[in-house]
């Protein structure tokens, strides 16, 4: 196994892009490589979600590579005043393909993963491409963000003015395509197969109010969500745990829904 | 471009090792040719991106360029070490075909010192791969001095063996002789008037060689006679 280290002129943020591309050590049996597109939490880059935890190795064991970009603080968005967070994850995407044309591009074989402010990223991509992936898991992730957006405006979320450089405000997110609830509602609404969708948090996660409400969001619309909750906050403590698992119902298929 | 930095298990060398790989951002299928560029002895493969102009070069002429190390190994199979000959044309470049699409034919091939001895033996060798093969400060008397006894040294004696060294080994590594037994085979090549037994090789050939002009010496040359080198073996829109 090996990772490989990407630096390349990003279109997208004006400037120096940056991912991890991780590949199993079984890659050349190319019929069974898998792809885990891997979005990183605020306040670090790609490298600390594979330093913080054993997301590599248990990978490695499912024969499925990593493609890990770095972004900044903008949830993946394009932001209000900042980068062009979301135009950088989908170049780097696709780049990824390009650049390593080991990886499949079948959708049966490509899976999102974020990370906190990463699984926002995930569950746009996989509203924007849902015929792409084939699944998308959130870790203690700002879903909804119409709500988050509420809730900083009350004085009531621990987020700082990179939201509001981020989405500017709830009403400017409302109804956009930067509002995922009301992406999933317009899907729901026409049917689409959606990639199967994973939302965890812990018991102790300052995530966890937002999370439960996203969660109860899905199962109005009749969106198929499964979730768990993992002991403890909101940090690698918590969440490796429960990496194994996530990475074992992306891949057992079929349309599971549970919860805890 | 793309910079690739990465390093991996390979069998040849029971080890592993570090290179790194500017693509065209469209991927490496979209590039014309291949130009591999070779290390000095010990050098890193970082090294032409730190000392040269390659990348800019690589993106006007839409080349994909593949930037391997080679310890003190000269990228031969050594008597008393790895098979770093088999590393360099068999292992990686199907290494690297597989993961990035990398072609193994329409190839260029450049180095300086060891690097430079490896691309020139390369173009003799591999001539239904390799196009083109340029060095720069390299010293093609360097095998044949060895075995008469005339220079020595614990690098030289891993690489090709203890005197006197085994013909087999010659044959495959002394540059006059693969120069002189290359007939009408082998890849254009480019050498510097200065390196050691240059105008012999040339000669041996039988074949117009193209000289380099560049007067600097070190790094400052290397990149000077690398550009030299692409801009007169590389067609307009990349071909080789």
């Amino acid at each position: 196994m090996t990772l490989y280290h990407i630096q390349y002129r990003s279109e997208a943020l004006g400037g120096e892009g940056e991912l991890g591309v991780f590949l199993p050590e079984k890659w050349r049996n190319t019929e069974s490589l898998k792809v885990l597109f891997l979005l990183h939490g605020a306040f670090s880059e790609y490298k600390s979600s594979l330093l913080f935890s054993s997301v590599a190795r248990y990978c490695d064991t499912r024969n499925m590579a990593v493609v890990a970009p770095s972004s900044h603080l903008g949830v993946y968005c394009d932001m209000e005043y900042g980068e062009k967070g979301y135009s950088m994850v989908r170049e780097a995407v696709s780049l990824s393909g390009r650049l390593f044309p080991v990886l499949p591009q079948d959708r049966e074989k490509r899976f999102l993963l974020g990370i906190s402010m990463g699984g926002h990223g995930a569950f746009k991509l996989a509203m924007e491409y849902p015929d792409r992936f084939s699944a998308a898991a959130a870790c203690s992730s700002p879903i909804d963000i119409v709500a988050t957006m509420e809730l900083l405006e009350s004085g009531k979320h621990f987020g700082g003015a990179e939201l509001f450089h981020t989405f500017g405000s709830a009403d400017a997110c409302r109804g956009t395509n930067r509002d995922v609830i009301h992406m999933a509602a317009q899907h729901a609404a026409r049917g689409t197969r959606l990639p199967r969708l994973f939302l965890c948090w812990g018991d102790e996660d300052h995530a966890k109010a937002e999370d439960l409400t996203t969660a109860e969001k899905f199962r109005k619309m009749g969106i198929p969500l499964t979730t768990r909750v993992g002991r403890g906050g909101h940090n690698f403590d918590m969440w490796d745990p429960l990496l194994e698992g996530i990475l074992d119902w992306m891949l057992e298929g079929g349309n599971g829904n549970g919860t805890d | 471009m793309a910079l690739i930095e990465g390093r991996d298990m390979f069998s040849s060398i029971r080890n592993s090792t570090r290179f790194c790989l500017l693509l065209p951002e469209n991927g490496a299928e979209s590039a014309p040719g291949i130009l591999y560029l070779l290390p000095v002895r010990r050098g890193l493969a970082t090294d032409w991106i730190r000392y040269t102009g390659i990348e800019e070069l690589a993106r006007e002429y839409g080349l994909a360029v593949v930037m391997p190390e080679g310890v003190s190994s000269d990228f031969c199979n050594m008597v008393y070490g790895m098979k770093w000959w088999d590393y360099l044309t068999k292992e990686l470049p199907d290494y690297l075909e597989k993961i990035f699409g990398i072609r193994k034919d329409t190839c260029l091939c450049f180095g300086a010192e060891m690097g430079g001895e490896a691309s020139i033996r390369l173009g003799l060798r591999c001539p239904e791969r390799f196009a083109a093969a340029g060095a720069a400060g390299a010293d093609y008397l360097r095998v044949s001095r060895y075995a008469a006894g005339q220079i020595s040294g614990r690098d030289l004696e891993s690489v090709y063996g203890s005197l006197p060294v085994a013909d087999g080994i010659l044959a495959e590594t002394d540059l006059q002789r693969l120069a002189a037994e290359s007939g009408t085979q082998g890849a254009r090549l480019w050498l510097h008037p200065q390196d050691a037994g240059a105008e012999a090789l040339a000669e041996r050939t039988g074949k117009p060689v193209h000289w380099f002009t560049s007067a600097e010496q070190g790094w400052k040359g290397y990149g000077a006679c690398l550009e030299e080198f692409v801009r007169s073996a590389v067609r307009p829109g990349g071909t080789v």
